[in-house]
């Protein structure tokens, strides 16, 4: 079997951990934020996700409207 | 050739508005799922909090940077795009840290533009690496048959591979898996110092 380097045995640990998150029933998630006000969680999660927007909104011209799309390729390939 | 650009700025706009809606009307599950891929991701990543993770692929997302393929879930999407994230951290860390050393005056082995090209392994990126494969040890060190499975993903195995190399039952992987799920969420969803 090839050796692999400790940056690429996490990426597919993180890779799979990732899909399992992604994968997770809907109690399971509120269960697990249940130790911390569920709604704050969700309320610090829409800020920063309302954020993310609304700067995209005022700064259009600020973003790589038309990156390189071959960069994305060769991740995919990683 | 110009009513060709128009229309492919028309659909541009189109699929960043679709973005844009579909992530204004995700569901409080699809949120905490984000907050969790964002602070698994971010561990690994010295010195970026998972905000910074969330923040940036939102805004990578709604740039129309990445495409969004059709019948793929709004949450897969971000989440592969966190992993892009992840990979373009590393290459600009790397790329940087060849420019300073190239400006101090030692000789540089790789020229700052190839340096994605360069085939020696990225020393920082390792450490990173072995100390997160470290942290993730440590919060299955209590579960024999998870850190089996924790080795066999490092590997690469599917499934099926790490139940024949360990002579795991459906039952035993399928179990351990959900132990897993229900620790990592717990970590990534209440709270994992830094």
């Amino acid at each position: 079997m090839k050796r692999l380097r400790p940056e690429q045995k996490l990426d597919h640990v993180l890779a799979n951990l990732a899909q399992d998150i992604v994968d997770a029933a809907d109690p399971e998630l509120g269960q697990a934020a249940s130790g911390r006000s569920l709604r704050a969680t969700l309320t610090e999660i829409r800020t920063i996700v309302q954020a993310a927007i609304a700067r995209c909104e005022t700064l259009p011209h600020a973003l790589p409207k038309h990156d390189d799309p071959s960069k994305d390729q060769i991740d995919d390939r990683e | 050739m110009q009513s060709h650009n128009v229309n492919r700025n028309e659909e541009a706009d189109e699929a960043t508005a679709a973005i844009a809606h579909a992530i204004q009307a995700l569901s409080e599950g699809d949120l905490l799922r984000l907050k969790a891929l964002a602070r698994l991701r971010a561990r690994s990543l010295p010195g970026i909090e998972w905000a910074d993770v969330l923040n940036e692929t939102i805004m990578r997302a709604l740039s129309g940077t990445r495409r969004w393929p059709p019948g793929v879930p709004i949450i897969s999407f971000l989440a592969w795009s966190m992993r892009s994230i992840c990979d373009e951290f590393w290459r600009r860390t790397r790329r940087e840290r060849r420019v300073i050393v190239g400006a101090e005056g030692t000789r540089a082995t790789w020229p700052p533009d190839q340096v994605d090209e360069a085939p020696d392994a990225d020393p920082e990126r390792t450490a990173a690496a072995v100390q997160m494969l470290a942290v993730l040890d440590a919060l299955f060190a209590e579960d024999e048959i998870a850190l089996k499975i924790i080795t066999g993903l490092e590997d690469g195995l599917s499934a099926a591979e790490i139940r024949v190399r360990y002579g795991l039952s459906e039952t035993e992987y399928d179990s351990a898996r959900k132990r897993m799920r229900r620790t990592l969420l717990r970590h990534n969803l209440r709270g994992w110092e830094r």
